[in-house]
């Protein structure tokens, strides 16, 4: 009884945060839509959601949110778009699974963050490159990890600022 | 869980974040900063045109068949108009050195910039 309760639990929150995750891809993209930003340079702000399913609800739920926003950017930007944010996604997801469930693991939240949105960016750019088939597109690593790194330090930080308040809600654990 | 909540940039924060820097950095001379010689366009992932940047004198422009019209100056390559939808490919903006590359990933096209050809020097001492 109570672990299907904590199953349902897992399954509406994985949906709010699928959500929040477009609602927050959205909002980005309205944010940066008249800035000259390089081809794959954004905040990943749905990072935090991504995340925060990795920390909590465990991995299926963090692939899930994932899935479903290469879904959204299917519908937005076309198969292309959705496939380098499936790949991205999909690597970040699984690299901050792995890192947040290693004990001994000393990075923070805002450290998890900034290797998951490097990894990010380079499942992105390994399947750009992919697509036009040829190794000569990864000039672009050095530009797509700083932004990595940058942007994902500020997700992990936003994450760390809202975590105490999610906790306190108790529809987990 | 919670441990990981609270105190932010802690120092293993920092030396992640410090290798990855280098790595960029690292990546970033290996790919060079020298002048651009040669540009290829590649559609398909077959190489259409070869240009020899420093003999081009007069700006030019290659309507591909795909809807993507590439221009051509003398020491520079870039998309000039594309139908794509977000455009990517025309904002990445000029190519003039060596190792750069913009590509239009819906139409699978890739303009790149590649160094002197180091099977044929120009000049032997001696």
């Amino acid at each position: 009884m109570n672990e299907k309760r904590n199953k349902l639990t897992a399954l509406t929150v994985s949906a709010i945060l699928a959500a929040a995750a477009l609602a927050a891809s959205f909002f980005e993209r309205t944010l940066t839509a008249g800035l000259p930003l390089p081809p794959g340079v954004k905040p990943g702000l749905s990072n935090v959601a991504v995340m925060f399913a990795c920390a909590v609800l465990g991995l299926p739920s963090a692939l899930a949110v994932t899935a479903i926003k290469a879904g959204f950017t299917l519908l937005t930007a076309g198969p292309t778009a959705a496939l380098l944010s499936l790949c991205g996604g999909l690597l970040s997801a699984l690299t901050m699974f792995l890192l947040l469930k290693i004990r001994k693991n000393r990075l923070s939240y805002a450290g998890v963050s900034a290797v998951g949105g490097v990894m990010h960016n380079v499942g992105q750019l390994a399947a750009a490159s992919a697509l036009v088939g040829s190794a000569m597109y990864l000039n672009w690593l050095p530009i797509l990890l700083l932004s990595g790194v940058g942007f994902g330090l500020l997700t992990g930080v936003i994450l760390n600022a809202v975590m105490p308040a999610l906790v306190k809600l108790k529809w987990f654990r | 869980m919670k441990d990981r909540a609270g105190r932010f940039l802690r120092p293993a924060d920092l030396i992640a974040v410090a290798a990855i820097l280098l790595l960029a950095g690292a990546l970033w001379l290996i790919t060079g900063n020298r002048q651009g010689e040669t540009a290829q366009i590649v559609c398909d992932k077959e190489v259409l045109y070869t240009i020899r940047l420093s003999d081009v004198k007069e700006p030019y422009e290659i309507r591909l068949n795909n809807g993507i019209t590439v221009a051509v100056e003398p020491g520079a390559i870039f998309f000039a108009s594309s139908d794509c939808a977000n455009r990517l490919c025309v904002r990445t903006g000029k190519l003039t050195r060596a190792g750069q590359s913009a590509a239009c990933l819906p139409h699978k096209t890739l303009i790149r910039v590649t160094g002197r050809d180091k099977a044929a020097p120009d000049a032997l001492t001696g």
